[in-house]
């Protein structure tokens, strides 16, 4: 099933859920990991992502479409990567970092982590042990002692939206 | 949510935070607390952080700190707080988000206090006292930097007086390294092979390439009244080398110049005072091209201009302004003039002064303000200030974890705190706020 030559290319993803995306190879191969597969001769048939899921690769998808629609400005290419994550949640952020390691997409990677720790920056311990999934292991002695230590840091912090 | 991040990707999340939300995230969990205050993760940290402007000045009875963005001169006011020093502390120089303090120029034994200070974590260190301090009258000169691997040094220079018919301070001067690795001053037999005079104080040193410079002069040798020919003398961090850097030929000549030097943008700079009309910007396009110094632009000096506090990270020159005034309040005294300062920043392509806003005058004190801009706003801010234009300290400035005061060592140190108490009662008067800190050498083992 050889691309013809001057026709755009289309690949088919398939998510760890059996959904079905068809994206541009052109957007597609901005993943590094889709790229190999591609110049490994694997893009004939469907190319199955075991790590991410249809919801994520959904978005993931329209972020390829978008970025690539954008011609080589550094200003508009920012301005479109803060506008696609300006409404994601937590989760949602946490799966597209995931899936933009697996697929290795350092500039969604670094986009979403900078997202990311940009939602965090005004939260409450308890928030971050919560989203993070860690277990405090202090003693309420030694977590009280820490915390006096840096009295300061909890000054404005904001009030837990996730209860 | 599928499942939680595995610890790598929660790396690449911290590395992006302030400062300050890392510091309060140490109460997370232990496994948290050990990853932020890895060696690692502090360099991973520093060379993500972003460039801003620190900025400390007076109010009536609270100096202050502030932090600004990157970008045109702008204050964000969430990042102030209280400056924990006297304000007259000399502000020796700042590299990676630590800056050095000191008293120790009138060549005081009993004085000479030196702190390293990190206004990100909120912290400071002070230095044993340093080791040369000859009884004939002397001078020293302080510079602090730091190169890659976190080696931080300040380099004392000490300059005694010479009477040969003429006073000065003009002979080789003693020197003596503090390296933060090994906490401890070391005499240096590096000969400085020029007889050049070092200033330090308001005379700020630039730090720029590893490199501490500082403005200096060469005294003549006796008194035959040939100019003394200013320079700069440059101290390498790493190699601990002294060099000299030649400024360009009208500057050097300069008679009884009022020079200052700076980095502009970037690179090393000079600020000319040549008389009361302007002063001129000069900066050396090539490091160390005596051929390439160039002067950039002009700044005038109208009445109100006073002089250049520092350049922005974009090379923009921030002018402190000064403005006399009438009292309204004393009124039976209606000539009492009071003065303002400003600071204010200068745009070389439009030649305007931009964000100039003349504050409230309703107090009989002298006022100094600094004019910051808002680039969200696109408005200016006035903050009242009071104090000298010399106490305004403007630094480009990366926040940091170094220095971070850590309970473990808080616990493991008890056994020395005593000792540390007891030095912290004699730096009680310099210190505002005599709370016990703890000052030992292995809160500062991982640098």
């Amino acid at each position: 099933m050889a691309a013809e030559t001057g026709t755009p290319t289309t690949l088919t993803l398939k998510s760890n859920d059996d959904e079905l995306f068809s994206v541009a190879e052109s957007a597609a191969i901005l993943s590094v990991t889709i790229r190999n597969m591609v110049e490994d001769g694997c893009a004939g048939g469907v190319i199955p992502l075991d790590n991410v899921d249809g919801k994520t690769l959904a978005s993931v998808i329209t972020y390829m479409n978008g970025i690539s629609a954008i011609p080589a400005d550094e200003e508009k290419k920012k301005s479109y990567r803060d506008k696609f994550l300006s409404d994601k949640d937590f989760e949602t952020l946490a799966d597209m970092v995931l899936a933009a390691n697996y697929l290795n997409m350092s500039c969604l990677m670094d986009a979403v982590s900078a997202k990311i720790a940009q939602v965090m920056e005004k939260k409450s311990v308890g928030w971050v042990r919560r989203k993070f999934g860690i277990e405090n292991d202090y003693t309420p002695e030694e977590e009280a002692a820490v915390k006096e230590e840096h009295k300061w840091t909890f000054e404005g912090v904001e009030t837990d939206d996730d209860n | 949510m599928s499942n939680y991040l595995p610890t790598d990707l929660v790396l690449e999340i911290l590395v992006k935070l302030p400062v300050k939300s890392l510091v309060r995230f140490l109460t997370v969990s232990k496994s948290w607390r050990s990853i932020i205050t890895t060696p690692a993760f502090i360099a991973s940290q520093l060379s993500n952080a972003k460039n801003r402007t620190l900025l400390t000045y007076e109010t009536e009875h609270n100096p202050l700190v502030k932090f600004t963005e990157v970008g045109p001169f702008c204050i964000n006011s969430s990042s102030k707080h209280e400056f924990p020093f006297l304000s007259f502390l000399i502000k020796v120089g700042c590299c990676d988000g630590l800056v050095c303090l000191s008293d120790d120029v009138f060549g005081d034994p009993s004085g000479s206090h030196i702190i390293i200070w990190n206004p990100s974590v909120r912290n400071h260190t002070v230095l044993p006292k340093p080791t040369i301090n000859p009884n004939e009258s002397h001078i020293a000169v302080l510079g602090f930097g730091g190169v890659a691997n976190h080696v931080y040094k300040v380099v004392r220079l000490v300059y005694c007086m010479i009477n040969n018919g003429v006073v000065n301070f003009g002979g080789r001067p003693q020197v003596e390294i503090f390296s933060l690795e090994t906490w401890s001053w070391r005499k240096v037999k590096t000969r400085v092979d020029f007889t050049l005079r070092a200033f330090s104080g308001f005379r700020r040193q630039a730090f720029l390439n590893g490199v501490v410079h500082w403005l200096s002069v060469e005294e003549p040798a006796d008194d035959d009244n040939t100019t003394r020919r200013n320079s700069i003398l440059a101290f390498d961090i790493r190699d601990e080398v002294f060099s000299e850097v030649n400024l360009p030929d009208k500057l050097a000549s300069a008679i009884k110049p009022e020079l200052r030097i700076f980095v502009i943008g970037g690179l090393f700079g000079a600020v000319n005072y040549d008389g009361c009309e302007s002063c001129e910007v000069w900066a050396m396009k090539e490091y160390c091209v005596k051929e390439s110094w160039t002067k950039l632009y002009n700044v005038p000096l109208r009445f109100w201009v006073e002089k250049i506090v520092a350049f922005s990270n974009r090379g923009e020159a921030l002018l402190s302004i000064r403005r006399r005034v009438k009292s309204y309040i004393v009124a039976n005294n209606p000539d009492t003039r009071y003065v303002k300062n400003y600071i204010v920043a200068y745009d070389p392509d439009t030649r305007r002064v931009k964000n100039y806003i003349l504050a409230n005058n309703h107090d009989t004190r002298v006022k100094n303000y600094i004019m910051a801009y808002d680039p969200d706003t696109r408005r200016s801010k006035d903050i009242e200030i009071d104090g000298t234009k010399e106490l305004f300290y403007i630094d480009n400035y990366v926040e940091s974890l170094l220095l971070l005061r850590e309970f473990t060592t808080y616990i493991l140190c008890k056994a020395t705190f005593t000792f540390y108490v007891l030095r912290l009662r004699a730096f009680g008067k310099l210190c505002k706020n005599s709370r016990p800190i703890m000052i030992a050498r292995a809160e500062i083992s991982f640098f």
